[in-house]
């Protein structure tokens, strides 16, 4: 069948004109993957498929939403009632608005996971230290995009979460306070700033788009990696199509029958998805007492709030990204997959529950105990780090197999 | 092609126009994203201090930002003093925005207003920009510290401030609440801005 439509004289037609065909063919259906490859190589797919879903699902928002703080005749703000108005008066706007939400946790619920197998497996070593940091790269974008749509409804959270994230551009000695009104457009969060941000909230996901072509590209040349870490050898080697289109095609259902179950049965994820405060409309006179971002910023929100100084607990956060990007040379150990490195594989451990504490914290209202467990936390994420140059010289790594 | 030098020099010199060129070109799209015109001309309210009771705070809004205007009692006033070991700037030197220019004396420098019964601060948490809320009575427990004379917490990442608004030692606030450009334009109206 397939077959049949790329040999077909419309096919033919355009590949002599475009190479469409052969493009096709060359990374969709002859492209070389090892054999061994397990569930967690289908995450990329399916962040591929949730990427279209966002966008889908935000251009027929946006042709509904209205950008404006100004006041309306109820007391709430131009933004909000539209949002208000997509829930209840646009047909199926509902569907639409927590397709995108929910959309926004599962994005970051697959990236995470994908980081994480990229982690296990080594795949971030030479040669695909290029694929890693695209990878993070399209993670700060991300959360970017995410921050800008945030502010979107305009309610209590939104408000307030931009407030304190925008003054983190404020510390930056020097330049702080000139950048902070330029991120604003004014003196505080207000109305000419939830028109830029929807501005920007609308272009930063086509920059993601850019970003993850070359990602994918990056891959096409340097190749998928593997749960053994090792070459695979030619006799591990199957072609991507029909093998992994169906095991991908398998993942993304399963991944879609999961995800609409939150947006039909628990689309506000009792309060994880959408802060439960942000169904009250925005108060630029009252803070309220517990802001906390969205789960998945929470582990780096933490790590900011747990240093006690304006400025250093901004350049925690800030350094917290710069470790994952310089990952590929801070490891040196030649074996790659974490099958056979025991002490890695148990700092990972320590490391991945580290960024699960962080996340916790960060979602709950500071106390004394929460504040000293964020503390050690902190320390942890950031000592994983700092051990990764000096393993190789102690681990004793198990013998890697010959081929996969 | 660039081993002859003539070309090499024109090509450098276009290469430097060019980008002298684009770097221009992005002057007026920084500048558009700067606060515009009219939101730097709405800049000025007038508040009428005798409108809040002795002991009671009131929050306006200037350039959409809050402002709280306290009306002190002598028993605040007295607060004032004896905590200076807990406060990371007792002074109010730390930077111009904590200052003004008519505070002279070292009295001045504590009670941080014009007319020390009225303490008109900026009520943006120094630190990421949250609204402390007002906790006026001596005594702490629960978020605040033991010995706690009374004044403002930010329940975002835990500042606190005093009855001044000087910001305490160990939270993550670095600077005194700050203090708008303001003065008297009759014996109870102030104007801001
Ligand atoms: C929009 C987000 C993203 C999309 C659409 C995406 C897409 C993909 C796809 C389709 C693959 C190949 C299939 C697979 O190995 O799972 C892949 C591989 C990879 N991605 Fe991503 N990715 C995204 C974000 C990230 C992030 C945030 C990172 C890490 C910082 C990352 C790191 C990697 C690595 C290291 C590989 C190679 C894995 C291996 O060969 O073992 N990706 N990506
Ligand atoms: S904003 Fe007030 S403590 Fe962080």
């Amino acid at each position: 069948m397939l077959e049949r439509m790329l040999n077909s004289r419309l096919a033919q037609w355009l590949d002599d004109r475009t190479h469409v065909v052969q493009y096709i063919r060359f990374h969709l259906i002859d492209y070389p993957t090892p054999k061994n490859l397990n569930y967690w190589y289908a995450f990329g797919s399916i962040a591929l498929v949730v990427l279209i879903i966002q966008v889908l699902s935000g251009v027929f928002l946006a042709m509904d939403y209205k950008p404006s703080a100004l006041p309306t005749g109820n007391g709430f703000s131009m933004a909000f009632d539209s949002i208000e108005r997509i829930m209840r008066e646009v047909n199926d706007g509902w569907l639409i608005r927590y397709m995108h939400a929910v959309g926004a946790s599962a994005f970051f619920f697959v990236i995470y996971l994908h980081m994480a197998r990229g982690m296990y497996y080594g795949s971030y070593k030479k040669p695909r230290e290029f694929l890693w940091i695209m990878g993070v790269l399209i993670l700060v974008i991300m959360q970017a995009t995410v921050f800008f749509g945030y502010l979107l409804p305009w309610g209590q959270m939104s408000f307030w979460g931009a407030t304190v994230i925008t003054n983190i551009f404020g510390a930056i000695p020097g330049i702080g306070d000139w950048l902070l009104q330029l991120v604003r457009g004014g003196y505080g969060v207000g109305d000419v700033t939830l028109n830029r941000f929807f501005a920007l909230h609308f272009l930063f996901p086509f920059l993601l788009f850019a970003v993850v072509f070359w990602h994918v590209m990056a891959l096409h040349v340097v190749h998928s990696n593997n749960p053994e870490g090792i070459e695979p050898g030619e006799k591990g080697i199957i072609p991507f199509h029909p093998y992994y289109t169906v095991k991908d095609l398998f993942g993304i259902g399963v991944f879609l029958i999961v995800y609409s179950w939150f947006v039909f049965f628990d689309p506000t994820g009792h309060g994880l998805i959408i802060e439960t405060n942000n169904f009250n409309p925005a108060d630029p006179l009252k803070t309220p007492p517990d802001i906390t971002p969205v789960w998945y910023l929470t582990p780096w929100y933490e790590i900011l709030r747990s240093v006690p100084n304006k400025l250093l607990g901004i350049v925690g956060m800030a350094f917290a990204y710069v470790c994952l990007f310089l990952m590929p040379w801070l490891d040196r150990s030649p074996v790659r997959s974490a099958r056979y490195r025991p002490v890695y594989r148990a700092m990972l451990f320590v490391f991945f529950a580290s960024i699960g504490v962080l996340g916790y914290c960060g979602h709950h209202e500071v106390t004394p105990e929460l504040l000293l467990i964020g503390r050690i936390a902190s320390v942890v994420y950031f000592a994983f780090f700092a051990l990764l140059p000096f393993v190789h010289k102690f681990e004793k790594t198990r013998p890697v197999p010959e081929e996969i | 092609m660039s081993d002859n030098p003539r070309r090499t020099f024109l090509y450098t010199m276009a290469g430097v126009m060019g980008t002298a060129g684009a770097c221009a070109t992005a002057v007026p799209f920084i500048r558009a994203l700067e606060p515009a015109a009219d939101t730097v001309a709405a800049g000025v309210t007038e508040f009428d201090v005798s409108e809040v009771e002795p002991g009671m705070m009131k929050t306006i809004m200037w350039r959409g930002q809050p402002i709280f205007v306290l009306h002190r009692t002598e028993e605040m006033l007295k607060s004032l003093y004896g905590h200076d070991d807990m406060l990371r700037d007792p002074l109010s030197r730390a930077i111009p925005e904590v200052q003004a220019d008519w505070m002279k004396t070292r009295e001045q420098r504590i009670t941080r207003a014009i007319k020390p019964e009225y303490l008109v601060v900026s009520g943006v948490c120094t630190h990421l920009g949250c609204i402390p809320v007002f906790e006026p009575h001596a005594g702490g427990g629960g978020d605040l510290p033991k010995r706690w004379p009374g004044g403002w917490h930010c329940a975002c990442h835990g500042s606190n401030y005093d009855l001044s608004g000087r910001v305490f030692k160990g939270v993550p606030a670095p600077y005194n609440l700050f203090i708008p450009p303001y003065r008297y334009t009759s014996d109870t109206t102030i104007r801001i801005g």
